[in-house]
């Protein structure tokens, strides 16, 4: 089920009326339920898989907690990663390696043909069982308590606002609010429709026609390098406000259910550094990354050279998860040699670190952006072949003509990306509002400016979205 | 029309155009012969080209050729918004009795919330309208901000994005029609890649435009024949149909059967091989490719279409 159908809508409203109806646990029982027919929706099998790791994870969790000795501990916790990462590596992984391991033997003269493995991807699969993950190893340090409750522990994986796209949540943040009863405030609805509303202009309007553009361009067998760059930019609007415009709609849903999630972007396209690019772009799958992979490797712990390492390492598995091609491998590796080498070089070079006034700050950011779509450009070009013939574009030899077509897609897809940087200061405050609980919330401006919030969403909605939609990109992870 | 008073018209989309010279096969044929062949045109489409240009022509052709893929016939809905709308509107789709039929209010639901939502508002604004000239703002915008040069009006400029984005220039395999496609707009089309509809064959005037068709061409002493074309072989240049759309087939030559149309089906014939097709399901532009599909075509259709092209002559050639 996606989130911009009229299924969806209908669904909500039913969830809600039911949810409001019963005490806590009933409710949560209701989001299970809720969230199995979401999941469930299109393919029933999925929920096999769902449930599996959802009951293997809850008994390993007590198993761990409950052991008398660090080997029993031990023993549960490699379980639960291992079982994890096996359906990861089974459904998303295995068809990749199959493949590059026959070619490999093919082209040594060892197969006659190639073996094509085709296994269909579950959809949302990356994220919850990045989130089992974190659950067992924060269970194994002891930073979170085992979930006793099977009930509350399935509503923690299967939530289904989150459950396909994220964002990755961590158990400390949100078993604590299953277990409890929920407190609803009308600013909270109020704040939760306009969320859902901001969402879905980002998506129907913003991304859907940045995708447009992003499509032609990126289905050209001969772009020249303004046209390519033209689509590069469209892409990069197009997933911004494609994947920031999911997240707000599945927080939108969580807060009229009464629950929060974590924000996962934070204007990532201001940043002055790739580092920051980081701490500002889906930034709970960052954080994932940062506390179970780059911090066990060591982290920054043992000198400059080993944290370069790391920093390598973990973004190139940041880029397998992404998905399981070489483009993505590529992606991940390029972010981690930025991330890693843009310290050295602000060391170095004054105007990359934190200096230079406000031209050096407009310089970082200009440059920041142009690196990151160098990235997208990699993301977005499937086939190798083809990112390397992108790569080597001459801009002197495009004639103007070129240059005149690529810069009007270039700005056309700017000018549907304008309202992320319109409503930026107005969701900034409400943001920081809403994290204090602020009482000015429930204040007549307030409900005035939700007012006319969402009716300017909703008339930008019906009145400029494009025609043609197309799927979250990143429902593929 | 209403002065060439063809003999036979050809309706469809890229399929059509990018297969058959309208002057070649009336040299083939004998019969003045006339192409209505709109890129990225769907079955909606071909009814209105069917009762709007054919029919108020009053030129009434012996016959009418649609060509169509797979189950195009009894999917209304493809490729209805966005690119095709100003068409529908210079057509006036959406006045005719037919199209509410087919379109009707229930239907609006299945096309999402937004749909459902647009369709109450439309009465208080025009969305649609307001819709488009927003966005045709936003692009001249784009456009004078990047004049480079030249004083090309929006117009000039969306046609020269138009031909960048041609047939030619995408990528081969990309299943594309969008080359054609995106005529009205240069990014306003659909996707590119062509997926079967319902494949449940329904032959009640509400759930397609196939009975209106069928009902028009009776009313006005026309025969239509309708030809399947092959689409994009495998690489042993058979193009295998799912079970679901080889029983909606039979189905279907069995319906126009009883009605009395023609109906011909490319998709068996080992002679249309990989290597004639470009992008997709289109055929080559190259001359010889060209003149090989419509030697062929011809010998396949015309033992069933020269008895109504030509009711004095019997029909000579076998098929193939």
């Amino acid at each position: 089920m996606i989130f911009q159908s009229i299924e969806y809508l209908l669904f909500l409203v039913c969830v809600l009326a039911l949810y409001y109806w019963l005490p806590r646990r009933g409710q949560n029982v209701v989001i299970i339920a809720a969230s199995y027919v979401f999941y469930g929706w299109v393919h029933q099998w999925y929920l096999i898989l769902i449930g599996i790791t959802t009951l293997f994870d809850w008994g390993c969790a007590i198993g761990m907690e409950d052991s008398k000795t660090q080997a029993r501990k031990k023993a549960f916790f490699y379980t639960s990663i291992g079982v994890n990462l096996a359906i990861l590596g089974v459904f998303k992984y295995f068809g990749f390696f199959v493949e590059n391991v026959s070619a490999v033997l093919t082209s040594m003269g060892l197969m006659t043909s190639p073996w094509l493995i085709k296994i269909a991807l579950p959809a949302g699969i990356s994220f919850f069982t990045f989130q089992s993950v974190s659950y067992a190893v924060d269970v194994y340090q002891g930073k979170v308590k085992a979930c006793r409750s099977i009930i509350d522990y399935a509503t923690f994986v299967s939530f289904f606002p989150q459950l396909v796209a994220g964002p990755i949540e961590r158990a400390g943040h949100m078993l604590p609010q299953y277990s409890q009863e929920r407190v609803i405030h009308l600013h909270d609805i109020r704040s939760g429709i306009v969320l859902l509303l901001w969402g879905l202009f980002q998506k129907v309007v913003i991304a859907d026609s940045s995708a447009l553009i992003a499509d032609k361009v990126f289905s050209l067998g001969d772009p020249s390098f303004p046209l390519l760059w033209g689509g590069v930019i469209a892409f990069g609007v197009q997933i911004y406000a494609d994947f920031s415009g999911y997240t707000d709609m599945a927080r939108g849903s969580a807060r009229l259910l009464g629950i929060e999630l974590c924000a996962n972007f934070n204007h990532p396209y201001l940043s002055q550094s790739p580092g920051e690019f980081w701490r500002r772009w889906h930034m709970s799958l960052s954080t994932w990354f940062r506390d179970y992979v780059y911090i066990p490797l060591g982290g920054s712990r043992h000198g400059e050279g080993k944290m370069m390492r790391n920093l390598v390492v973990t973004f190139f598995l940041s880029g397998l998860w992404h998905g399981a091609s070489w483009n993505y491998v590529i992606w991940g590796f390029y972010h981690g040699v930025l991330v890693a080498f843009w310290p050295q070089l602000a060391k170095r070079v004054p105007i990359f670190a934190d200096k230079g006034g406000a031209l050096g700050t407009i310089f970082r950011v200009m440059l920041t952006y142009v690196l990151m779509h160098l990235g997208w450009l990699m993301f977005r070009e499937h086939s190798v072949a083809m990112l390397m013939s992108d790569l080597a574009l001459n801009p002197f030899t495009a004639p103007a003509a070129e240059w005149r077509m690529g810069g009007a897609l270039a700005i056309e897809a700017l000018q549907y990306g304008l309202p992320l940087i319109l409503f930026l200061p107005l969701l900034q405050r409400w943001n920081l509002l809403i994290k204090a609980g602020d009482e000015r919330l429930q204040s007549w401006r307030w409900t005035l400016a939700q007012a006319a919030a969402a009716a300017i969403c909703l008339y930008g909605i019906v009145s400029l979205r494009c025609e043609v939609g197309s799927d979250f990109i990143y429902f593929q992870f | 029309m209403k002065q060439q008073k063809p003999v036979w018209v050809l309706i469809g989309n890229s399929m059509l155009n990018t297969r058959i010279d309208p002057a070649q096969l009336a040299t083939l044929s004998g019969v003045p012969t006339k192409k209505i062949g709109k890129g990225g045109s769907q079955s909606a489409l071909w009814f209105l080209f069917l009762k709007k240009i054919i029919v108020e022509s009053g030129a009434r052709p012996a016959l009418v050729t649609i060509f169509f893929r797979d189950t195009d016939l009894t999917w209304p809905e493809i490729r209805m918004s966005g690119m095709n709308e100003p068409l529908v509107k210079e057509l006036d789709g959406h006045a005719q009795p037919e199209w509410k039929q087919v379109f009707e209010e229930a239907k609006v639901l299945e096309s999402g919330a937004l749909g459902w939502i647009k369709h109450h508002l439309s009465p208080l604004f025009a969305p649609d309208e307001l819709n488009a000239t927003m966005r045709r703002q936003i692009q001249n915008r784009a456009f004078r901000a990047t004049r480079l040069g030249t004083e090309a009006a929006g117009s000039e400029r969306r046609m020269e994005l138009n031909q960048r984005f041609g047939l030619e220039h995408l990528r081969r395999d990309l299943g594309s029609d969008f080359g054609e496609a995106s005529s009205s707009t240069a990014i306003a089309s659909d996707p590119g890649v062509y997926e079967d509809g319902p494949m449940t064959f329904d032959v009640s005037p509400e759930a397609s435009f196939l009975p209106h068709m069928l009902k028009l061409a009776k009313e006005h002493g026309m025969v239509l024949h309708f030809h399947r074309i092959k689409r994009k072989p495998d690489a042993d240049h058979l193009r295998r149909d799912l079970p679901a759309i080889s029983s909606y087939m039979e189905a279907l030559a069995i319906h126009l059967k009883e009605q009395g149309c023609l109906f011909t089906d490319e998709t068996n014939d080992p002679s249309l091989v990989l290597d004639m097709y470009v992008d997709g399901d289109h055929i080559s532009s190259q001359d010889e490719i060209q003149k090989q599909y419509l030697a062929n075509f011809w010998a396949r259709v015309s033992p069933v279409v020269t008895p109504i092209l030509k009711p004095s002559v019997n029909a000579s050639s076998p098929a193939p």
